[in-house]
């Protein structure tokens, strides 16, 4: 088969995997090297594709071939499609040609798995040591980890990727039994939490001897579907919140159920579930960047996120009464749960109110969106409209939003893209 | 009410601000020779580039601004958007108080300032990834570009540190500026004219410029570019929000 066939199936089949970040690593060039991917600020992007999503990596499988028969994949076994592999020749040959032109970052190679886990995960450790070693590439590789491989081989491809990523996919124990039978929740968590300690322990190291190798410098990742089983945002979200605080992932990653495969146990959609996906990311910012815990964003009585409004203002909303916040006093912290107000606004407003009062005219030159924040905030104990009760500040805020069913996606904004820096 | 002119140069626009800070006059505008547009009530001046003079507020800046702030008004004065008079009063507040002004946003001329600097950074970071390059008579890799702003300087940090160790050229076509690197060095260039079978391979023809393994990794780029939209997600306006069309020219992929 051609490489250009090889290359349109494995990538297609690829697409679906939704992480796509760049950032986070410092890998510096070396003499006589080829690349680096030391700027640690912004993820680049090098194109756009036509779903509006950031193309930075080369991302593909290895093969789709696949022992498994997951039933929401596209590569499962029992699906009637075109097959291929690569071999690590042609994959190390696409990638350096790809990045000397400046097409992309680095690699995200990922795989179905063939025979089993240890011989899928040994053929994709042999193909990112040949880029590393044998064309002393410094770019940007991301590894995705066969679930059930064994812990010395997941070892060493830590020392060759920049980020290692096991994807969860299905949000709950059951949702995993009943949508990928040859998948145990075990083997996708054990490796996790192995290469949480790895990453800990390797920073221990590099700190007492500079000389040490890196392990995965960029964290690891992890890849959520959503709506392909009946989990609550509220489930997903605790899920999210322990996978940041216990195993101190670096990204999780939503994605919406494509249908792809059509089975009675699988939810029928009319479309990919696109703006919950949104709408998740928004709250996971909040969990990372504002401060906030799961269960202030969702309880058990409203367990999904807000269809219309985002999810900041919905908690703003139930807590009217920590309202109004005064702008010229406020703590950085409070100034943060304010609808409106991003990381970058309230840290201007904190250095520029040294020089004086703030108004509403400055505040909106900061970058304050006025038309959430009005109702919430005070400046010198004035309000700019005050209304104190939920119902209309809701259909206020309704009415501004204009309905503009904008489907964001969660590397949209450059200023969110640049708080990856923080994670 | 004085206009001044100068000659385009960082040099000359630093020439221009010494002076408008000793003037008694009220300056109106500083302009380049280039962007001057004559006026019937203008009174101006021309203003000879003195090194001397521009170094030394340079020198005095560096030391009573902050590293941002400083690299912010090059940022400016490289948007070629007009900012000078705007460089002038930001000059003059940050000169008047001891602290450092930077953080105070609530200012008009503050504002404005850090506005334009980051549009030109944002510039700066996407032609990080929308620059390609073509591998041309065997072992340049040249990259065409039309930025908005003069970013070409500001690049070459980046593809520097990244490409050491193949020999590269970015040209700024509208500019006609370029930046080669040997291998071992980099060395700007102005008047950049390229000759025709290159200028014929940029339009799509093919030619000797370009070598079958050129236009295959092109072929296989196009084909991956494609294959790995999602049909079920298209979202063209978000596509062209974040690579508007008049970037498209000098990509490789083609985008519809
Ligand atoms: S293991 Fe399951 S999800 Fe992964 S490629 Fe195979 S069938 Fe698809």
């Amino acid at each position: 088969m051609e490489l250009q066939e090889k290359l349109r199936i494995l990538s297609s089949a690829a697409k679906y995997d939704v992480s796509c970040a760049s950032s986070g690593s410092n890998r510096k060039n070396t003499p006589g090297g080829l690349g680096n991917s030391a700027e640690a600020a912004m993820g680049i992007c090098h194109s756009w594709s036509a779903d509006g999503r950031c193309v930075s990596l080369l991302k593909i499988l290895y093969t789709n071939y696949c022992i498994h028969d997951c039933l929401y994949c596209i590569n499962r076994r029992s699906n009637d499609i075109p097959r291929a592999s690569f071999t690590p020749e042609e994959v190390t040959d696409l990638t350096i040609n790809f990045y000397r032109r400046n097409y992309i970052e680095g690699l995200f190679l990922s795989s179905g798995v063939i025979k089993n886990p240890d011989y899928t995960m040994e053929l994709l450790i042999r193909t990112i040591k040949s880029i590393r070693l044998e064309h002393n590439f410094n770019g940007y590789i991301h590894l995705k980890v066969i679930p059930g491989a064994d812990r010395g081989l997941v070892r060493e491809a830590g020392f060759y990727a920049d980020r290692l990523s096991v994807n969860i996919e299905l949000p709950s124990e059951q949702g995993l039994k009943l949508l990928a039978p040859g998948k145990e929740r075990k083997a996708i968590l054990v490796p996790m939490s192995y290469i949480s300690d790895k990453i800990s322990s390797n920073k221990e190291e590099k700190k007492k001897f500079k000389s040490a190798k890196s392990f995965s410098p960029a964290g690891q990742s992890t890849q959520l579907i959503v709506g392909a089983t009946p989990e609550s945002d509220l489930q997903i979200l605790k899920l999210t919140e322990g996978l940041y605080n216990r195993v101190r992932l670096r990204r999780v990653y939503y994605s919406a159920f494509v249908p792809v495969n059509s089975n009675p146990l699988l939810p029928v959609l009319k479309a990919p579930p696109l703006r919950r996906e949104h709408r998740l990311y928004q709250a996971d910012w909040l969990l990372r960047f504002y401060g906030f815990a799961a269960n202030e964003i969702l309880d058990s009585t409203v367990p999904f996120l807000d269809d219309d409004l985002d999810p900041k203002t919905v908690w703003a909303l139930r807590n009217l009464h920590l309202f109004p916040v005064e702008i010229n006093k406020a703590e950085y912290r409070m100034l943060l749960r304010v609808p409106g107000i991003g990381q970058q606004s309230a840290r201007k407003i904190i250095t520029s109110r040294r020089w004086g009062w703030l108004g509403f005219t400055e505040l909106k030159k900061l970058g304050v969106v006025m038309k959430r924040a009005r109702y919430f905030i005070t400046c010198q104990g004035s309000f700019l409209e005050k209304i104190d009760n939920e119902e209309t500040i809701r259909s206020c805020l309704l009415r501004d939003e204009g309905k503009k069913q904008e489907l964001a996606y969660e590397q949209l904004p450059l200023n969110l893209e640049a708080g990856l820096v923080q994670s | 009410m004085l206009t001044y002119i100068y000659d385009g140069s960082m040099e000359g626009m630093f020439t221009a601000l010494y002076e408008g800070l000793f003037a008694k006059e009220e300056i109106e505008a500083i302009v380049s020779r280039e962007s001057y547009m004559p006026s019937l009530f203008a009174t101006v001046k021309i203003i000879e580039t003195d090194p001397k003079k521009a170094r030394k507020l340079k020198y005095t800046l560096q030391k009573r601004l902050s590293k941002q702030a400083f690299k912010n008004l090059i940022y400016c004065y490289l948007s070629e958007s007009g900012m000078e008079r705007t460089i002038l009063s930001y000059i003059k507040k940050a000169l008047a108080v001891r602290r450092k002004i930077d953080g105070n946003f609530g200012d008009e001329t503050i504002m404005e300032i850090t506005k334009t600097a980051k549009k030109v950074a944002y510039e700066v970071h996407r032609f990080h990834g929308f620059l390609r390059f073509r591998r041309i008579y065997d072992d340049l890799y040249y990259a065409p570009i039309e930025p908005d702003y003069n970013i070409l300087a500001l690049l070459i940090p980046h593809f520097r540190a990244r490409y050491a160790d193949q020999k590269w050229f970015i040209h700024d076509r509208r500019r006609k500026l370029g930046a080669y690197y040997d291998g071992q060095e980099c060395h700007l260039v102005t008047l950049v004219e390229l000759n025709e079978e290159l200028e014929a391979s940029l339009q799509g023809i093919k030619t000797g410029a370009e070598g079958e393994e050129e236009l295959f990794y092109r072929e296989l780029w196009n084909e991956y570019f494609k294959s790995i939209a999602i049909a079920e997600r298209k979202n063209k306006r978000l596509q062209r929000q974040h690579m508007p069309t008049r970037y498209w020219g000098n990509l490789i992929e083609k985008v519809e």
